[in-house]
This record gives C-alpha cells, structure tokens and sequence, in this order.
C-alpha cells in the first residue's frame, strides 16, 4: 500500500514539473469555458426551442467540464504509459513484486488528479470571475457544491477503471491503438465533455443517465447546478460503483490474459 | 593548411535545480535555480587533413559540447571555429554537406522501412548524384560486408549491423571530415575490430575523422593523436607516446620463476613486487633499461615466462580524470 | 532534387511504413469518429434550438467545413510541426541541422500520418453538401475565391503549428494552448458573427481571422449580404500571419543554437 502511494505521489511531482504547460493549459481551459458558454447562450437567446435546464445551469455546466475534463478518459496525461505499451517494454511490469494492473491503476489516478488539482483554483476563479450570463454561477447551495465535488472524485475511480480496460486493448490487439483509442473518444463523449447530457435528443435521457460514462463527469456536475436533486447522490454513486466493478471485474480479466500470452510467446 | 581550427573556443551553460519533493516541484513551478556550467573554456587546437584524432574525458567533461560546435549545430559564446574554411554555425548548409557525422546512441536511419530506402533518401537529401551514389554504395559496403542488409528494415538490425548501415549513411556523400560520437558503444568484440579496420582504412583514404569514446581501445588502435578534455579545458593534445610519458610513464615487466627466489632488489628499479613465484618490477624507462633488469632478473633464477608491458591505458585515464577532480 | 520532390518523396516513405501496419483503416475510422465529435455539440444544439434567425444548420456547416477542410490539409502536409517537441527533445532536430536542407521542409516531412485524412475529406464532405442543401450555383469567379480561401485558411494554420513548434526551442512545457488557436478558431463558426459577443467577435477578426477565410468568402458565395470582395482577403490575411510565425519560429532555430539542448 506504501509503494502505491509512494507511486502516486512521485506522479504528480512530476506533472508539476512543466511551468509552462500549467500556465498553458489553465488558459486554454478557461478560453474553451468561454468559447463553449457564448455558444450556448447564442443558441439558447436566439433559436426556438426547449431544455430541461436553464441556460444559466447549462453555461454552469460547460464551465464545471473544464475543471473536470481532465478526470475523463483522455489521451494526453497517460502519454508515458500509452507508448510503453505501444512499444512492448511492459515486460518489465512482470519483472516488479507488484500487482501490474493495479500499478498502473495508481499511475492513471495520479495522472486524472494531477492536472485537476493544478486547474482547479485558476479555472473555478477565472469562471466565478466572468461576467454573466457567460461565467460560471454559484451552485445550487453549498451541498450540492460539496456533493459534485465527492460524485465528482468517485467518478476518478469508474474513469481510470475504464482506462485500464482500453490499456488491455492495446496490449491484445496488436493491429494498432485504433480500437482502443475509438473506446476513450466515445467515453468522452458520453460523459456530456463535448456537450451536457440534458441536451441531447429527449428520447435518449434515460439510455445517458444510466450508460457507464455519465457518472464521471455529466451527473455530478447536474448536481453542482441542481439539475438532479441532492437525494439521487446516494443512487449517482451507486451507479458509479457498479461500473466501475464492471470495468475492473473486465479489465483485469483482459490485461492477465494478455501478460499469460506474453509469458508464453515471449516479448 | 589546417582544416579544423577552434581558437579560443568558449561555451557556457546556464542549467536549472530544482530541489526534490513536493514543496521543491511547487516552489519550482514559480521560480527557477541556475548555475552555470563551462562546457568549453579557452579551447584551441587545429587539425591537418587526413588526421584520425581522438578526442576523450569523463562525463559531462564538454566533449559533445565541441562536437556539436564544429558540426554547426551550437554556436560558441566566444572565439572562433573554422572548418575547410568555413564557420559552421554560419554557413550550415554548405559546410554539413562536406561532413557526416555519426552518433553512436542515435540512428539517423528511418525505422520500419529497409535499409535501402533511408540511403535513396539519403542520396536526394543530400543531392549526390546517381552514378557516384551507386559507386559509394558498392565500395562501402564492400568494405563493410553489409550487401546482406540493404533490403532489411532497421528495426530488424541488430546493433551491431545497424552501425554498418549508420556508417555506410554518414559517408554516402563523400564528406572531407567524419565526426564520431561513441561508435562502438554496446558492441560485440567481433564487430568492434572490424569497425576500426574499415575506420583506418577509410582515413588512409584521406578522411579526416574526430572520434569521441570511453573506449579506450579503440583510442589506442587507432589514434595516433589524442585530445583529452576535462571541466571544458584542454588538458593535453599530442600522441598517446607523449601522453604516456607525461602521465604514467611507468613499465612493468611481469615475470614467473620456476622455483621460489629469496626476496631481491633490482637497481634502477622503482619497485618490485613478490607473490610466490610471482614477480613484478615496476620501472621508469629514463631510469633504467628493460634488458638489464631483465638480465637481472634472469641471473636470480631460471624463469617460466616473461611478460614486458606498459601501464594499462585504461588505468592512465582514470588517473587523469582523478587528477582534474581534485 | 529540389525542395518539394523531396517532401514528396518523405511523404512516400511514410506512406510505405504505415502500410506495414494491418487494419489502418480501422485508424482512419478511430479518426473518423474523433473529427465527429468536433460539430457534434452544434448538431445537437440545431436539432433541439432550430435555427438562429435566418441562419440555419446547413450555412453554419459550410464555414466550418470550409475550416475542417483547411484545417484538415494543413495537419496533412504539416504534421511534422505537431511532433516538434519531441524531435527538439530527442535529439531528432540535431539530426536536422546536419542535413543540407531546409528546416522548415525537414519539420513538415518528419510525419504523417494517413489517417488525418479523415479531416480532409470529413471538411471537404461538409462543403459540398451544405452548398447543395442551400442551392448555390458555383460560378468560376466563386470557385476561384473558394480556392484561395482555402488556401489562405491552410496558410494561416500551418503558421500556427509553426507558432506552437517554435515555441518548442524556449521551453519543454506542452504546446496545448495552440489549440486554442487552431481548434478553437474554428470552435467559434459554430455559432454566426452576429450573435456572438462583441469581445469574441472581435478576436475573431483581429487575433485569428479566420472570419476572412471562413466567413467572407461563404458570405460572398451564397449571397448573405457581405461585400463580395472582401472574400479575396483570405490569402493575404493567411499569408501575412505565415510569415510572422515564420519569422519567430527561425528565432527559435537561432535561440536553439546558441544555447544547446
């Protein structure tokens, strides 16, 4: 349990290396808070027609996708441990007294927390800060603040279980990191990063509320806004629990089939 | 007329600390730690066509620094670096299309595809043309017994195939002057011998050639002249002759008698050491002569085997760069 | 062998090593899908909002087509740039300045990748059929400034990696922001000038005009009320930013020399 820790803390040391990049990023995320909220209020002020939630929760939305983009799937963060894969030094992973996926568990939490953790104050401020109806708005109350922000975290583990399911991927299908990299980008978009849930096509809703992806990022930032009532917490959790259990249950199953084929064929 | 000349050549670094831990990597995020690192400080030397120089130091000691400034690719804070009478940094495209370079950690050549594709790419890089591309191609892997290799994708080579093909690139177009970065670096005995046969060979061809290594070896096969570099300074230029009469300038002649001797002394001798039947006289040649000790040695007792040899190249350098620590 | 045979032939070498690779058009389709995702939030939004005024989703498609496909063949040809980090980084970028070439054509050639495609076509797919669905009759005049606007548009994002790949010499951080650039400036044809706020609209015209190869030539085409000849501004416009970020990254090469890796 040590060595883990001792793992993730040496990881995000390391994402807070890059200076530059920190400045670099936070702005583009505030850029892409901003860009997406006239978007939204373009399209909410002009056209005709409807949502179940109100232009100032979805702006709200859009905002709270940025501080938490990075606790999605994504491609950028796990760069180092994507191309170790790629180019098949995961034979080391076998040579350490250390469980190989739950190693690379650890890695990926730290690589969804790391920049979050660094975005988190510039973006939130940067959006308290803008002017309406494009900023981000104060939340429902400060329970549904707190309780976004512990969905918001409990969703980091459904997340890096998903990504370890598309790292056996890559480590079996060994045609290239297309299916896998197909499984990260429609992870994306049905965890509402491109759009919130709510506004997709009515007769969707209920495929979306219970579809593995939106508990990482879209039903705990409806919590932040109030579009879900606090009392579905409990059940937003519940959701995320079971996916994640059925991420792990299948990733692990994948990634020991794959190192047994490794032993035998050899690297 | 010299072809390569640094005069007074410097070159310094400013390289950034960052203290370990957390707290260091936060604080690190808003403020930066430099200290300044002399790469190169007042080098000069020159080199006259046709030379096959070597070019040693620790670690970090500056020897890439000056590679790198004679290939053009870093400029020099100050003096001046002249090569077939051309400043590099100032003229690259001239002056690296008379120049191959060849870096022993680095391929040049282009991963998934065959061998032979890198060097076609290689010819319309560097504009050679067809007939006298053809011609090089044949000689050089002639020479180096590389035909097998051409339609073989790089990444299917092993190293020590894979720094023929690395050669074979670097002189493809006929460069005056071969610069090498640690070129026999990982490789098998086998492959290294017949690396420095094709090195002499081509440098009797008239190829000037700078050769950067730890391997030690490789210096004393091939150098005639060796440059030694330590904390960016020039410590010593001349032949390795000179070098080991200046530094470690003591022979040792080891011997076996066949029969055990009583302990001895040998005039002229700086020491001698015993081990059973063992013997070993460590002398400075201006001192004393190889044969009269021998003689000596041989009037005490009949002995089984005799060995005269000089002190271990290997050692001599470690010798130097413990000097310059200090 | 000039300088364009050359990239030419770079180009058939990357083309043969990815054909090594099985199933790469299953990396088109990955690619596919991703580019999808770019006008996905603006579908949505059209089919639940209708249109926003006159403008429906058809003339919004063209303008981003336009930038998908500009945009597309700019990462096609200078996909090199995107990888400049890691080719200063690794040593590569030494390698470079060995050579007896242009940097700049090096850079470009270092990469590229087939599946960027899906960009190109995913843009070019776009443009032709929001022109059909607003029945527009291409004169040659209209080709012509479409041309040069997508050439303008290639211009201005090529300056843009260049801008990121420059960057690259002062410092080892990502070069992510450059998407605010790039992604991000056609993230804002999502929505008409008009009814974006001032201060957007603004930095759209100023800080990256994509509005002049994007928007005045679409306008110009279909006839929606901006003066024609404003469309011809794309090429200059793309041209004139080219070459400010040329000149910076050639700063960077200078910088890169004096002070090593």
């Amino acid at each position: 349990m040590k060595a883990y820790l001792s793992i993730l803390r040496q990881q995000m040391i390391g994402q807070l290396q890059y200076r530059a990049g920190f400045w670099a990023g936070t702005l583009n995320h505030i850029f892409w808070g901003v860009a997406r909220a006239a978007i939204l209020v373009a399209f909410y002020l002009y056209g005709q027609g409807e949502a179940d939630i109100t232009m100032r929760q979805a702006v709200s939305m859009v905002w709270l996708q940025q501080v938490a983009g990075s606790l999605v799937p994504g491609w950028n963060t796990d760069i180092a441990l994507y191309t170790q894969i790629r180019s098949g030094d995961v034979a080391y992973e076998l040579l350490r007294p250390m469980d190989a996926y739950a190693h690379w568990y650890v890695k990926s939490l730290a690589g969804r927390l790391g920049p979050f953790l660094l975005v988190l104050v510039p973006v939130l401020g940067a959006g308290l800060l803008v002017p309406e109806p494009w900023g981000l708005g104060a939340p429902a109350s400060p329970l549904h603040a707190l309780a976004c922000l512990l969905t918001l975290l409990s969703g980091v583990f459904t997340s890096c279980a998903m990504i370890l399911l598309s790292y056996a991927m890559l480590l079996d299908v060994r045609v290239g990191d297309a299916p896998s990299r197909m499984a990260v980008t429609v992870a994306q978009i049905l965890s509402g990063l491109y759009l919130p849930l709510q506004l997709w096509p009515e007769a969707m809703q209920t495929f979306l509320y219970y579809q593995p992806f939106a508990g990482m990022l879209d039903l705990p930032v409806r919590l932040y806004v109030g579009a879900q009532p606090l009392a579905r917490a409990g059940e937003i959790v519940l959701l995320q629990a079971f996916w994640t259990a059925v991420f792990v249950l299948a990733g692990r199953a994948w990634i020991g089939r794959s190192f047994k084929k490794l032993v035998i064929q050899g690297g | 007329m010299a072809q390569i000349v640094l005069q007074h050549v410097r070159k310094t670094y400013r390289v950034s600390k960052r203290k370990p831990g957390m707290l260091g990597a936060l604080k690190g995020a808003f403020t930066r730690e430099t200290t300044q690192i002399r790469a190169a400080d007042d080098i000069s030397f020159s080199i006259e066509p046709g030379e096959l120089v070597g070019y040693i130091g620790p670690n970090g000691a500056g020897k890439s620094t000056t590679v790198k400034m004679m290939s053009g690719i870093l400029v020099p804070d100050a003096g001046e670096v002249r090569i077939l009478g051309r400043i590099p940094h100032k003229q690259r495209k001239e002056h690296v299309s008379h120049i191959g370079v060849v870096f022993g950690q680095r391929s040049q050549l282009w991963w998934d595809t065959p061998v032979m594709d890198s060097f076609h790419l290689l010819r319309d890089i560097y504009r050679v043309r067809e007939s006298d591309f053809k011609r090089r191609l044949e000689e050089l892997t002639g020479m180096l017994d590389a035909q097998a290799l051409l339609h073989v994708p790089v990444r299917q080579l092993s190293l020590g195939q894979r720094m023929k093909c690395e050669l074979i690139a670097a002189l493809l177009h006929d460069p005056e002057i071969l610069f090498l970065d640690e070129p026999t670096i990982g490789l098998d005995a086998v492959t290294k011998l017949n690396l420095r046969a094709f090195l002499r060979a081509h440098n009797q061809k008239g190829v000037t050639m700078v050769l950067t290594t730890h391997d030690m070896d490789d210096i004393s096969a091939l150098c005639s002249r060796v440059m030694v570099i330590g904390k960016g300074r020039l410590l010593f230029d001349g032949d390795m002759g000179e070098m080991r009469r200046r530094y470690a300038p003591a022979r040792v002649i080891k011997a076996r008698f066949e029969a055990d001797v009583a302990p001895f002394a040998l005039e002229g001798a700086q020491s001698v050491e015993m081990d059973g039947r063992a013997v070993k006289v460590t002398f400075l040649p201006e001192q004393a002569h190889a044969d009269a000790l021998i003689a000596s040695l041989a009037s005490r007792g009949s002995l089984a085997d005799l060995t005269v040899e000089d002190t271990d190249v290997e050692q001599l350098v470690a010798d130097m760069y413990k000097e310059m620590d200090r | 062998m000039n300088g364009v045979r050359l990239y030419f032939r770079y180009i058939r070498l990357h083309f043969l090593s990815q054909l090594q690779y099985t199933l790469w058009p299953m990396a088109l389709l990955a690619t596919a899908l991703f580019v999808a995702t770019d006008p996905l939030d603006a579908l949505l939004m059209f089919d639940r909002f209708g249109a926003i005024g006159e403008w429906t989703a058809s003339r919004i498609l063209l303008m981003y087509g336009m930038a998908l496909f500009a945009f597309g063949l700019a990462e096609l040809f200078a996909r090199g740039l995107d990888f400049f980090p890691q080719l200063v980084r690794g040593g590569e970028f030494d390698r470079m300045l060995l050579r007896p070439r242009s940097l700049l054509l090096q850079s470009m050639a270092t990469r590229f990748h087939l599946n960027r495609l899906a960009r190109v076509i995913g843009g070019l797919a776009l443009l032709i059929v929001s022109l059909r669905a607003q029945g527009v009759a291409l004169g040659v005049m209209d080709l012509a400034m479409l041309a040069l606007a997508i050439l303008g548009g290639i211009l201005f994002y090529v300056g843009a990696f260049l801008l990121a790949a420059g960057v690259a010499f002062f410092t080892i951080a990502s070069v992510e922001w450059v998407n605010v650039l790039t992604n991000g400036s056609y993230q804002a044809l999502k929505v008409p000038p008009q009814y974006l706020p001032p201060w957007l609209r603004g930095a759209i015209t100023f800080v990256f005009p994509i509005l002049a190869y994007a928007y005045y030539p679409a306008s110009a085409i279909c006839g929606w009320g901006e003066p024609y000849a404003l469309g011809f501004a794309a090429l200059p416009a793309g041209a004139a930013f080219f070459a400010l970020c040329y000149a910076f990254w050639r700063f960077g090469v200078r910088h890169y020399k004096s002070t090593g890796s």
